[in-house]
This record gives structure tokens, C-alpha cells and sequence, in this order.
């Protein structure tokens, strides 16, 4: 009965009124402003930008597990090895992301797509996913942000070929 | 506690928070961050499927997910079969993960608010995340100052929680103006105003 009350009949569009629970369990007596103040603020900022500061240094961790994975001539042969490589490319990108690290984040966005199975073989796929994890070795190491520099427009052309 | 007792430090700290991120690290900064600004109680999970189950087992404010999410794709969200493997894992857009969560029949909280941190250079990301239903939207790359606004805005969010055959969200008209001399009307429907608390029987 209850279902069929907050079902939308015919041509029908139900409006409830705003969630306040959050608000609610705040208090109603306060300015938002004087919780999330500017010292606040600046305090989440300096995280943010202190991982920022070491991402290349992190990425270079996931980077060497990576590296072990494609000069692994048996990964072509194991399904499980890709499902790795996807995630550990996967966690690069998303990373970088957080950033606006484009080019690193391209890079492993295409790491990632090559794990799909798909037309190409195993083989084929862990070939190609070899020659972009030197691409974003070179990115990493030489903590390359985005394709704007000389080398960051090299490698973002090379990546349109993948 | 009357709500004037309590330390303006201490107010978020009843405030359970979900953070979804496909990527660890990503997720442990978001982490973080929220603890940063206040909020104690700060739940992590990579993956859509985590993220529903999660908000099953206990009661969720506030979800903070990424544009992109890993979920189970053998598994549809909220049935009970047995746990998959890493091979049923596949990248599933966080708006799809949003969408099953304001639609699902066996979504633990339609109304839940969703902030989504999107890709600048995604396609038409915004738009597809508003069309998923999240309240609020952040550009990458991350910024404090942003993520409080947006956290601000969806906390005093007047707008109200639509459900129509095509769309379960919050209203996408952000600031309803009236219409223009001679402009007509597009949306056509009738609509029928709830009051809140019959929100948990949807």
C-alpha cells in the first residue's frame, strides 16, 4: 500500500521535501561557516598538497610492481596477472588523477583498456602494455605533470598510437 | 545534548561518511582529508558492490564517490549470492553506481546525498553525473575550498528529492526562476509534494 503510494502514477512526478539529517544531527544553531572554517581549510589544503608533492614518489613504488609484471614472459599466459596489472595501473591513474596529472593518468588509463580481453592476443596485449609502462616510467621519473613540456608532448603523441 | 551544548569542533562527528575510490591511495587521502575537516567517522571502499553492502550493515550521511568506480559486473548490486571473484571486477562508472543507488528496489538509502568528484576532460561528465542523481559535483583536481563549498551546499540543499518514471534525485533545477512573459511550462506533469517523514518506505 505504502509502495504503491510512493510509486509516480501516469504523468505524475513525486517531490519530497530536502534530507535534513545531516543538517539535523549539526544543529540547527550554527553557521556553517564557523565549522568549516578558513584555518580549516587551509589545513585540508597542505594535505592535499603535501600528497601531491610526493605522488611521483608513490607512483614509483606501484610503477616497480608493474615493471616486475611485464618483463614476466608467463604473465601473458596467466588471465590473474592482468586482472594485477590493471589494478595497479588502475590505482596510478586514479591518483593522478586527484591531481589533474593528466598524462600520467592517460598512460595508465591505457594500461588499464589493454587488460580487457580482446581481439588481441594475450601476447600482443602484454607487448603493448610493456611499451607503455616505459612511457610512464619516463612520465613518473621525470615527474612529467601533463603533455604541455617537450618531453610531455612526445609522449603524449607516442600515447595516441596506443 | 541540547545542539548549543556542543563544541563547534565537534558537531561532524556524528556524521558517517562513505568514501568510494577505485584507487587506494586516492581513497586514503580523501580519508584524510574528511577526518581533517572534521568528520570522524569515515568509511573507505574501492568499489560500488563494497559501498552498498557497506550501507546496509550501517547508516550512511554522506557518500563521496568517484566518477569512475570498480564493481562486480556478475553480481548485481543487492542480491545475496556468494561473494565474487577479482575476475568478476570490471570498471563501472560511478554514475552507474549512483543510479542503482537512487533506483534500485534494494538500494539501503535512495535519499542518501552524493557528492561526485569528476574528470575535467571526461565526456560531458557534469551532466551525466546530474542525470545519475548526485547532489553536488567536483572537478578534479582536488581543492579544499571546493570541496567545502560543495559539502555546505548539500548540507543546506533546499531543493527536493524527485521521483518521476525517468529520474529518481534531487530537483536539477537549482534555482527555480519564474518563467519569462509568454515562456510555457516544459515540465507538464503534475507533481505531488512528501513530507518527509514518509521518506523510509519509498
Amino acid at each position: 500500500m505504502v509502495q504503491a503510494k510512493n510509486q509516480p502514477q501516469d504523468d505524475e512526478v513525486i517531490a519530497y521535501e530536502p534530507d535534513r539529517t545531516i543538517r539535523e544531527l549539526i544543529g540547527t544553531d550554527i553557521e556553517l561557516t564557523q565549522i568549516f572554517t578558513p584555518e580549516k581549510i587551509a589545513a585540508c589544503q597542505k594535505t592535499i598538497d603535501s600528497a601531491r608533492d610526493t605522488f611521483f614518489d608513490v607512483a614509483g613504488m606501484d610503477l616497480a610492481k608493474l615493471e616486475a609484471f611485464v618483463q614476466n614472459p608467463a604473465a601473458a599466459a596467466n588471465t590473474a596477472a592482468f586482472d594485477d596489472i590493471a589494478a595497479l595501473a588502475g590505482n596510478i591513474k586514479g591518483h593522478a588523477e586527484l591531481f589533474g596529472y593528466s598524462l600520467v593518468a592517460a598512460i595508465g588509463t591505457h594500461i588499464v583498456d589493454h587488460c580487457e580481453p580482446g581481439a588481441r592476443t594475450p601476447e600482443v596485449r602484454l607487448r603493448l602494455i610493456a611499451d607503455l609502462v616505459k612511457m610512464l616510467h619516463i612520465a613518473i621519473k621525470q615527474k612529467i605533470s601533463d603533455a604541455r613540456g617537450a618531453l610531455g608532448r612526445e609522449l603524449g603523441a607516442s600515447l595516441r598510437k596506443y | 545534548m541540547p545542539p548549543g551544548d556542543k563544541k563547534p569542533l565537534n558537531r561532524l562527528e556524528q556524521i558517517q561518511v562513505l568514501v568510494l575510490d577505485g584507487s587506494a591511495h586516492a581513497a586514503d587521502l580523501l580519508r584524510e582529508v574528511f577526518v581533517k575537516l572534521g568528520f570522524s567517522n569515515v568509511q573507505v571502499v574501492n568499489d560500488g558492490y563494497e559501498g552498498i553492502q557497506s550501507m546496509k550493515k550501517k547508516t550512511v550521511h554522506l557518500v563521496f564517490t568517484d566518477w569512475e568506480l570498480r564493481v562486480r559486473k556478475k553480481r548485481p548490486l543487492g542480491d545475496d549470492e556468494a561473494a565474487p571473484t577479482a575476475k568478476d571486477i570490471l570498471p563501472l562508472s560511478g554514475t552507474e553506481f549512483v543510479k542503482r543507488l537512487r533506483q534500485s528496489p534494494h538500494s539501503p538509502n535512495p535519499f542518501v546525498p552524493v557528492v561526485m568528484v569528476v574528470n575535467q576532460d571526461a565526456d560531458a561528465p557534469s551532466a551525466k553525473a546530474r542525470d545519475a542523481g548526485v547532489n553536488e559535483i567536483i572537478t578534479k583536481p582536488l581543492q579544499a575550498d571546493e570541496l567545502c563549498r560543495r559539502i555546505m551546499s548539500l548540507i543546506d540543499d533546499t531543493r527536493h528529492f524527485i521521483t518521476a518514471e525517468s529520474y529518481k534525485g534531487p530537483c536539477r533545477r537549482r534555482d527555480p526562476k519564474p518563467l519569462p512573459a509568454g515562456g510555457t511550462e516544459r515540465r507538464k506533469r503534475q507533481v505531488r509534494l512528501v513530507r518527509r517523514k514518509e521518506f523510509k518506505s519509498i
